[in-house]
């Protein structure tokens, strides 16, 4: 095996709310309510039932080839050329996102805080100082997140209970004002994020009790569509939906309002603590599934001799990519739900299918 | 030995190449307190004009030692061909990096507000420094003169907003819109924005003369453009008919004499606006609960019988209702704009019929009948139960 640690559900469970909670957190508002208006929370629930069925499928797979990851038991499942063909999906896709992430993370540094600082600093010190910790495998990735998270929720938690003050929940109504299409629109976008869940399909050979995977991602999940759904009704409460679509940054907005008696205001920093640790995580978990995933679909013995180049693909992506910060959003907003859908819930679902249909693996 | 050379670089490297290649020292930055933003006199140009702290003027202390005191602000102005470029022009003369961080409200000029103040909330809303919390105010007149004024009681006019905005509870007669707020009624369909406004005046207190900040009423906005004011009385209508809790004074006539004057104290109060369909036609009912204490009685009759406090509640009611309708008949008669949000009342209720009237809502809320009921209830009389008479 190429990877040889072991971690525990308590640490994937904190792994997998920190990666998806991450930037969800921050970009998901806005775009959300600019499909759903006053009902994003709504789009938020039901996201998180979308992410429940990844959850479903992965781990289901996961139980049939346990030890594998999907790279490998898609070979066994759909054949060498077939399965190779998935495997590199896959390695694509986590190397797209990857560089998404990346990408966002600069993104919002420079727009909220460095503006004179050049792209190329924050993404060359992230994904080199990722670089560095993913050399240490998957239990110091696990163990890295058991110093943020505690933190990082703490944060959050603060940060709910001093915006409530200037929230006026009657923003919310009416309720589905144009029916439920539009929230059905909007739903698609955040289930693109909670179907991120799919990185199970590339640890579960690693938790050291593996019944345990699908209580821990659904738990994940059910967390995260929590902080999502306080999310989409904290910034409709405080700024009105029309106001919240219109912001690049909402809940960052939302950390900027807060004022208690005069004297507790100008928290930004906080949300740095929390936006710089929880990236960290979440670039550095995509990151290692990469290099893992490369190194398995090419039958290597190790994946660290190949971490700087993914690093130089990733940093390089992440500039070519977009052009713009609106390229970047209308990207998350428009392409990403269906296409990251398509890959974390489609491609598992129809292994799942042949593999049954084939009598393969355990049950 | 590789190892200590190499642990050796990471040390020195650090820190010297640590990320303060950017900094501003504190004794380089001028510290902005106020924003004013005016018409410029050169067509299609605005003028910007700021509040700058000198805080080694702030502090308190006598002058001595023969030092030359100067003032604690010093106000600057620019002009350019949008807000940000008067705004950069400013470095043209001001020796020091500005910094926007602590400002406490942006100014707006009538003339420019008149033009439209969209480009002001654009200016404010898109940069990074300031934030969603500072109020907007608009001033009769201009921007400048305000920003110059010389506070009779602080060392800065800025000082004197703050604190006149921490007491607005008082008397309730004026009403200041946050950046939030302002953004809000901009972009959502069934209100038009309010806000404070601001004046100088002169105020006789002293023996010289000097102008001062006042808070006076609010302005009305059709969309983005300043349309006309609300005198103090109708702003506390208006902001019952907001819905916002009004507390302040209200004086009637007494019930007994009819002559004197009884002071009122509304402690609490509270809106509730239901739209209604009655035989498919909207109205409004609009439900106004106060409660109040006496504060002073003028006359020297006996108030403190239960029908004549009955009586008082009645005059408070109708004192009250005396502004609502007046806030009321200014916005549907004279200046034809839904500043209440009545508009997005209706959408909460009738989400339906509201997609149907919700663009031809500014021609719709003139002719919308409302209906008003007020309660209002006198639950104490100060610390004496009696008047100043002998038995």
């Amino acid at each position: 095996m190429i990877e040889g640690g072991k971690i525990s559900s308590r640490q994937l469970l904190w792994l997998l709310i920190t990666t998806i909670l991450s930037t969800a957190i921050l970009f998901l508002p806005s775009i959300v309510v600019a499909e759903a208006k006053q009902d994003g929370w709504l789009s938020a629930i039901f996201a998180t039932f979308v992410g429940l069925l990844v959850v479903l499928v992965v781990s289901t797979l996961g139980l049939r080839f346990p030890q594998q990851t999907i790279v490998e038991y898609s070979e066994i499942i759909l054949g060498r050329f077939l399965g190779k063909i998935v495997g590199l999906v896959f390695i694509w896709f986590f190397l797209h996102m990857s560089a998404i992430v990346v990408r966002e993370f600069a993104e919002f540094m420079v727009v909220s805080f460095m503006p004179k600082t050049p792209l190329m600093v924050f993404i060359l010190t992230f994904v080199l100082l990722s670089a560095f910790v993913l050399r240490g495998g998957i239990e110091v990735i696990a163990r890295t997140n058991e110093v943020f998270f505690p933190v990082i929720f703490f944060l959050i938690i603060i940060v709910t209970i001093l915006v409530v003050k200037d929230a006026d929940f009657t923003r919310l109504m009416p309720m589905l004002e144009r029916g439920i299409s539009p929230v059905l629109k909007g739903t698609i976008i955040p289930a693109g994020w909670q179907g991120e869940i799919v990185v199970l399909a590339f640890l579960l050979p690693y938790l050291n009790r593996i019944h345990e995977g699908r209580r821990a991602g659904s738990l994940a999940l059910l967390v995260v569509g929590f902080f999502l759904f306080l999310a989409e009704v904290l910034t409709v409460a405080v700024f009105g939906a029309e106001v919240a679509a219109r912001t690049l940054f909402p809940t960052f907005n939302l950390v900027r309002y807060i004022s208690i008696a005069g004297f507790l205001e100008h928290l930004d920093p906080f949300f740095m603590i929390f936006w710089i640790g929880s990236v960290f995580i979440k670039i550095t978990l995509f990151y290692y599934i990469t290099c893992l995933a490369i190194a398995q679909w090419l039958n290597l013995r190790d994946y660290k001799p190949i971490t700087l180049p993914v690093a130089t693909i990733i940093s390089a992506l992440s500039v070519l990519l977009f052009d713009n910060i609106t390229e970047l959003v209308n990207f998350i907003a428009k392409v990403w739900g269906p296409y990251a859908l398509s890959i974390q819930l489609g491609i598992p679902a129809l292994l799942l299918v042949v593999a049954m249909l084939r009598r393969q693996g355990k049950r | 030995m590789k190892k200590r050379i190499a642990v050796f670089l990471i040390l020195v490297l650090s820190l010297t190449n640590s990320g303060c290649w950017n900094r501003v020292e504190i004794e380089d930055l001028a510290v902005v307190l106020l924003i004013g933003l005016d018409k410029a006199k050169e067509e299609g140009k605005v003028r910007i004009t700021v509040q700058l702290a000198r805080p080694e003027e702030m502090v308190g202390g006598t002058a001595e030692g023969g030092r030359v005191t100067k003032k604690a602000v010093w106000v600057t102005a620019s002009t350019g061909d949008s807000i940000c470029d008067a705004q950069q022009n400013l470095a043209m003369h001001v020796s020091r990096e500005l910094f926007w961080a602590h400002t406490r409200a942006i100014i707006i000029g009538e003339e420019l507000a008149r033009e439209g103040i969209a480009p002001v909330i654009d200016f404010v809303d898109r940069r990074r420094d300031l934030r969603r919390r500072m109020g907007i105010v608009v001033v009769r007149g201009e921007a400048r003169e305000l920003l110059e004024a010389e506070p009779g009681l602080e060392k800065t006019s800025g000082q004197v907003y703050s604190g006149l905005l921490v007491r607005l509870f008082r008397h309730s007669k004026a009403a200041v819109s946050d950046l939030r707020d302002i953004y809000e009624m901009l972009t959502s369909r069934g209100i038009h924005p309010t806000t404070s406004s601001i004046e100088l005046v002169e105020l006789k207190d002293e023996k010289n003369t000097k102008k001062q900040p006042k808070l006076t009423g609010t302005a009305v906005f059709r969309d983005d453009k300043l349309i006309g004011w609300l005198d103090e009385a109708e702003t506390r209508g208006f902001l019952f008919l907001k819905g916002k809790k009004v507390t302040g004074i209200f004086t009637v006539k007494c019930p007994v004499c009819e002559e004197k004057n009884v002071s009122i104290m509304s402690t609490r109060s509270s809106t509730s606006i239901k739209p209604q369909l009655v035989d498919g036609e909207l109205t409004l009912a609009v439900q106004i609960k106060a409660e109040g204490d006496v504060l002073e009685q003028m006359c020297r009759d006996d108030l403190s019988r239960p029908e004549i406090i009955g009586a008082l509640n009645q005059r408070f009611a109708q004192a009250i209702k005396a502004e609502v309708i007046a806030a009321l008949n200014k916005a549907q008669r004279n200046y034809q704009v839904d500043i209440f949000g009545f508009g997005q009342a209706v959408n909460r209720k009738f989400p339906k019929l509201w997609q149907k009237i919700e663009y031809k809502w500014d021609e719709e809320f003139p002719e919308l009948p409302v209906k008003i009921s007020i309660e209002a209830k006198i639950r104490r009389l100060g610390m004496i139960s009696g008047p100043t008479t002998k038995p």
